[in-house]
């Protein structure tokens, strides 16, 4: 993941941001894709690629705000920075509860973009080892096969408060196997214990969080 | 001799000359009998009418009249029959009747002059109403010119509005554009030791100068929109008949007849002068727009209403449409030779400003719609 280098993509109407803007962020070493609207970015734009969105927020047919709305409809979590020419309070107000990381005001400096982009690639980069662990915790999941499922279902249904016995009972087997089971759900999903797996299985979304 | 007798007849001081004679007796007749009939009209008047005010007056002024009518009858029996002790007890009564009524009379008058016959009273009436539409039509006048002088002053700030936004906007790209590159220059030049500190000097002032000027262009911007502070609780169906009501006569000169179609509608919290401002530019556009059709029914419409938890205003005409070309709400960009083109994009920036939007809609045929939005503030 490390091996990739985070991008900025910059989405602007303007041909003179898009040739400026970049320049400068280029020299100091950050790699930059710019595109002239929304559209242009949603269909060159793939999730797997880190970084972050320096947005202008005015522009014909999908502006930035809608963009934002689009990315979050489709579950992308790129952070974003606003960029506009007419500072809109109410706007930047929307922005921001939407969880863009700054709004910013044209001609801004140089160096607080950069302090923003820097921002927004932290975040991105904790947003994604967060995925990617989740993405870990379910492919170990995925591993079970249908009777540790089974076993484990009911470990999840009964808040771990099943004793081997009792779940023999219910599924018909023998103590012992179940105890075979149980160990080998706890091996493959790498649990260190029957609380640990319940709070990873919270995570993945196996159990509703809200269960009290 | 008896108090009650008999004397000479007054006929003898007539001496029975017949003309002088019943001259006296007819008159006498004709005044008694009138006389008699004045009380009997007044007291059936009292009777039919259980109201009316100073009965008392009325009824002592009846016996009063009844006296002097029996005061006359016997001034007729006297010239046949001296009786002229009873005349004198009657002309007696008729005196203290007088005098009752004389007194009873004075004090009442000034109440009696202060009574309004049924005539004055519908006067009355129709003087008031007629005052009170003159206040109502005075209030809405004052009103009208109030808008008036407030979009007067507005429109000299706005002219001064419109260039700060339009600059703003229009500015700030390419401010933005000659700040990245004095950066980028500044960090090439950096990199080679032969550069002169005057170079690097002015790149930097090259970037600080841009700065300068995107906090100007700011500034103007803020002193223009004066932010929210003068928002309130708006009847805008009020505010959308003023605005007509300044528009009618621009609207007579082309002819053009502006309708409404206002649904009740809670209060936006808004800015008055901004939101006026919007409709007048709306509404103008459309006046102009109708008025380039040809045909006699030129109409132009303002339509309040509505949609959940937004207020929806629509302005439509039946006019020709957009010019082909013409992208509206662009500054600068106008279809009108006198316009500068910033009418709309004003009015956009004030909507959204507002957290509404603005955007128009166009049917071949059937004309132009221009909506704007504005949401309900939740509080």
């Amino acid at each position: 993941m490390s091996t990739v280098q985070s991008t900025v993509f910059l989405v602007d109407d303007d041909p003179s941001v898009r040739k400026t803007l970049p320049r400068g962020l280029i020299r100091r070493g950050f790699q930059v894709n710019a595109y002239e609207s929304a559209k242009a970015f949603l269909d060159a734009y793939s999730t797997d690629q880190p970084g972050c969105l320096v947005l202008d927020l005015s522009m014909p047919e999908m502006d930035g705000l809608e963009l934002q709305r689009e990315l979050t409809h489709r579950n992308i979590a790129i952070p974003i920075i606003f960029i506009t020419g007419h500072g809109g309070v109410p706007q930047s107000v929307q922005a921001l509860k939407a969880g863009a990381i700054d709004f910013l005001e044209k001609p801004f400096l140089p160096d607080v973009l950069i302090r923003r982009i820097e921002e927004a690639f932290l975040q991105d980069q904790s947003t994604r080892s967060e995925q990617q662990k989740l993405a870990s915790i379910r492919e170990h999941f995925n591993r079970l096969t249908d009777r540790e499922n089974e076993v484990l279902r009911l470990i999840l249904e009964h808040q771990a408060n099943l004793s081997s016995k009792q779940m023999a009972e219910i599924l018909g087997i023998s103590h012992r196997t179940v105890e075979q089971h149980r160990s080998r759900v706890l091996e493959k999903t790498q649990a260190k214990s029957t609380s640990n797996l319940l709070a990873m299985a919270t995570l993945i979304g196996l159990i509703q969080s809200d269960i009290t | 001799m008896n108090f009650l007798e008999s004397f000479m007849p007054h006929g003898m001081c007539y001496a029975w000359r017949p003309d002088i004679l019943w001259l006296h007796v007819f008159s006498d007749a004709a005044i008694a009998i009138a006389y008699f009939t004045i009380p009997y009209a007044l007291v059936r008047t009292l009777r039919k009418r259980k109201y009316t005010p100073f009965r008392g007056t009325v009824v002592m002024f009846s016996i009063f009249i009844l006296a002097c009518g029996v005061t006359h009858a016997m001034s007729i029996v006297v010239v046949w029959n001296g009786y002229y002790a009873i005349q004198g007890v009657f002309k007696a009564i008729t005196a203290i009747a007088s005098i009752g009524t004389a007194i009873m009379l004075y004090p009442i008058m000034p109440q009696v002059f202060a009574l309004r016959s049924p005539v004055e009273l519908e006067l009355e009436e129709s003087n008031s109403a007629l005052q009170q539409e003159m206040d109502q039509r005075k209030r809405t006048e004052e009103q009208s010119l109030e808008l008036q002088n407030e979009l007067a002053h507005i429109g000299r700030l706005t002219t001064m509005g419109q260039m700060a936004t339009g600059l703003a906007h229009e500015l700030n790209q390419p401010l933005l554009a000659i700040s990245q590159s004095a950066d980028t220059a500044l960090l090439s030049a950096q990199e080679n030791a032969s550069t002169s500190a005057e170079l690097l000097e002015c790149l930097e002032d090259i970037q600080s100068q841009t700065q300068r000027a995107g906090e100007i262009i700011r500034a103007l911007r803020q002193f223009v929109s004066k932010d929210t502070a003068t928002r309130s609780d708006l009847d805008l169906n009020s505010l959308v008949e003023q605005t007509i009501r300044l528009l009618n006569s621009d609207a007579l000169k082309h002819n053009v007849k502006i309708e409404s179609d206002l649904n009740p509608i809670p209060n936006p919290n808004v800015d008055r002068v901004q939101i006026a401002q919007v409709l007048v530019n709306l509404l103008r556009n459309s006046i102009d727009a109708v008025g380039a059709n040809h045909s006699h029914n030129r109409r132009t419409s303002v339509g309040t209403h509505l949609d959940g938890e937004e207020i929806v205003v629509v302005v439509k005409d039946n006019g020709p449409g957009l010019d082909d070309g013409i992208v509206p709400f662009k500054p600068f960009e106008s279809s009108k030779s006198e316009g500068m083109g910033m009418g709309l994009s004003i009015s956009r920036s004030i909507v959204e400003s507002h957290g509404g939007k603005l955007w128009f809609e166009e049917a071949a045929g059937i004309g132009t719609r221009f909506i704007f939005t504005l949401p309900l503030t939740r509080s």
